[in-house]
């Protein structure tokens, strides 16, 4: 096993936006962590610098070496995921371990009807989990 | 359409691949920066890697124990860095290192006014397009090869017409960095440009 495992309750990694979800932590880690921070975040990818934000926090002081928690997690009512040719706006949950920094990362989707917005599609082009 | 976040030459991904040394590695080159007393010049043309390379050599000036501390200009932004200097000059001493990325931009009077104003720090290392101003710890290089082998780790570049990446090279001048953003849109655009296997077929 990972040390460190971030996952939905239900499996799914698209949602609409403003929705809650429960979210399940794992940790089973060499050194004691501080903490663990749960983490919404957000990226941007392609042709110009990355930006990334933190979207939202939530701590688990002292737990341990090893263990699991469900938290739910608020998602935002925007902005959506989205790709054109240029650039992408990625969703992530992360899971960190302080102060090690030991990480690891779930991407999801973020939109209406639970599907990546495309900026640009060719006339014949399906959506991109088609 | 391909989505921004599957262009293999996006920037977060290009930004990963590390220096490649010719005729160098680590070890050698830093020796020659502590026997040049840590004050030294990265030179070479725009696109060849002096900024990886300085990126990465931070790495190992770290590893060493010796504190970083980053000051970069350039076209958009030449002015002399009196706010750099104000935060660092009083405490600067043995084991600071300044790396000063794009160290033209400043004029000749205004490099000796930096030079005196950071002279308590243990080390200076520099980047310039040509020789001067201190001496040379290494000159970064390309070449086509390079390119392909850079290219390759991103993406695999059979699948891109034969030619294309010397046809970039020679266009860009050797500059790997604009090489490599006009191989973001042609990958951008998968269907504008034929690939290996379509223009095979079209030929025989």
């Amino acid at each position: 096993m990972s040390p460190l495992a971030i996952q939905t309750c239900d499996g799914r990694t698209a949602f609409d936006p403003a929705e809650t979800i429960t979210v399940e932590v794992q940790w089973e880690l060499a050194a004691e962590p501080e903490a663990l921070e749960v983490r919404l975040v957000w990226n941007t990818s392609g042709k110009g610098d990355t930006d990334i934000g933190v979207e939202q926090t939530i701590s688990i002081d002292a737990p341990g070496l090893s263990g699991s928690r469900q938290l739910d997690v608020d998602l935002p009512a925007a902005p959506y995921s989205f790709s054109g040719k240029l650039v992408s706006l990625i969703w992530a949950l992360e899971l960190v371990a302080r102060p090690s920094d030991e990480s690891c990362r779930t991407e999801i989707t973020i939109a209406p009807g639970q599907r990546e917005v495309l900026l640009h599609r060719e006339p014949n082009e399906q959506p991109a989990d088609e | 359409m391909r989505r921004a976040r599957d262009n293999p030459f996006a920037v977060e991904r290009v930004l990963r691949l590390r220096y490649r040394f010719r005729n160098d590695d680590w070890s050698a080159l830093l020796d020659r920066l502590q026997s040049l007393n840590y004050r030294a010049a990265i030179i070479g043309r725009k696109g060849s890697g002096k900024t990886t390379l300085l990126e990465e050599l931070a790495e190992h000036l770290e590893a060493r124990g010796l504190r970083i501390h980053r000051l970069f200009l350039n076209d958009q932004s030449r002015a002399y860095p009196a706010t750099f200097l104000r935060s660092v000059r009083d405490s600067l001493g043995e084991r600071d290192v300044i790396l000063f990325d794009g160290s033209e931009q400043l004029s000749l009077s205004a490099w000796w006014r930096f030079r005196w104003e950071t002279r308590r720090a243990g080390g200076l290392v520099i980047t310039k397009h040509r020789a001067g101003r201190l001496p040379t710890l290494i000159e970064c290089q390309t070449t086509r090869q390079l390119f392909h082998e850079l290219v390759g780790s991103l993406h695999d570049s059979k699948t891109l017409v034969p030619d294309t990446l010397d046809r970039l090279f020679e266009k860009h001048h050797g500059n790997l960095r604009d090489a490599i953003r006009e191989l973001y849109d042609i990958a951008a655009d998968p269907g504008s440009v034929p690939n290996a296997a379509e223009r095979a077929e079209s030929s025989s």
